[in-house]
């Protein structure tokens, strides 16, 4: 079965963030399904953070940067679908600098992506050394899919 | 003055700050000035008036484990090391606030944001003290 994402014009208007559906083909039958939805969800939900949303001075994600986000979600999954492998929806919040910020976990192992800086940010972190248990660096969307590699390993 | 590796910490969190039951999102440490606060357990008993707002969760550290994260050697830049420790720094209306503290400060965000990630693995080793209201 082969996965074909489909991102609607509609959906990559700001104002209005509609569902985001997946077709999938199988035998001449086409059947539609959430893809990225709970992401994009989770996602637009920053939109309504105010200056100090966090009672601590934190800046709230401007539009840029969240839009910056959608599109590095689209790619990553893509990037994921490419390799026969399947999106799972991350916990997405926003740093004091107002930068979106993504986190999965299996096990041990986390990854941690940060959308709003000149280049997407990945952390692996699989203990709480900064020396030893973590590794950071810029990322691609096509990065993305070895990182995920790691973190299902 | 820095706090005694035996005290326990605690840390309000919100409820948005929860990515699963147990598991704390890095963004709970999020802090402007990089220096996470903290109420020290010794000097404020009740978590419940850790709490910043009536939903949140408390969660709870050691502070030996908080030095523990490492020492960060800074790189580039005439061969300074960082160390993480935990300072009193009491407030008129809180004399048991504390804070994480790099010293010297961090150069890059990207070594505060390993702080975070390291500061909420050990909060999410702990049963929490209170669970935010979901």
């Amino acid at each position: 079965m082969t996965c074909l994402p489909i991102y609607s014009d509609t959906y990559r208007d700001d104002s209005a963030f509609p569902m985001l559906f997946e077709r999938t083909q199988s035998g001449g039958d086409s059947i539609v399904y959430i893809a990225l939805h709970s992401t994009l969800k989770k996602l637009n939900d920053l939109r309504g953070f105010q200056a100090n949303w966090d009672g601590r001075g934190s800046v709230p994600p401007t539009s840029e940067k969240i839009a910056q986000a959608r599109e590095l979600i689209e790619a990553m999954h893509r990037a994921l679908a490419e390799v026969g492998e399947t999106w799972k929806t991350p916990h997405v919040a926003a740093s004091e600098e107002g930068d979106v910020v993504m986190e999965w976990w299996r096990n041990d192992r986390k990854l941690t992506v940060y959308v709003g800086g000149a280049q997407p940010e990945f952390f692996q972190v699989w203990g709480p050394n900064i020396e030893d248990e973590m590794r950071d660096g810029a990322m691609t969307p096509r990065q993305f899919a070895d990182l995920w590699d790691w973190l299902m390993e | 003055m820095a706090v005694a590796d035996e005290e326990f910490l605690r840390r309000s969190f919100k409820p948005s700050d929860v990515a699963a039951p147990g598991r704390l999102s890095s963004t709970a440490f999020n802090d402007p000035g990089q220096c996470p606060s903290v109420d020290r357990a010794l000097l404020r008993a009740d978590p419940s008036h850790t709490k910043r707002n009536p939903e949140d969760g408390v969660a709870e550290l050691l502070t030996s484990e908080v030095r523990g994260i490492t020492n960060i050697e800074q790189t580039g830049q005439n061969g300074a090391v960082y160390k993480i420790d935990v300072h009193e720094r009491p407030v008129e209306d809180n004399p048991a606030h504390a804070q994480v503290e790099a010293a010297p400060d961090f150069a890059g965000g990207s070594r505060f944001k390993k702080l975070k990630e390291a500061l909420s693995l050990l909060a999410s080793k702990r049963p929490w003290l209170i669970n935010p209201g979901l």
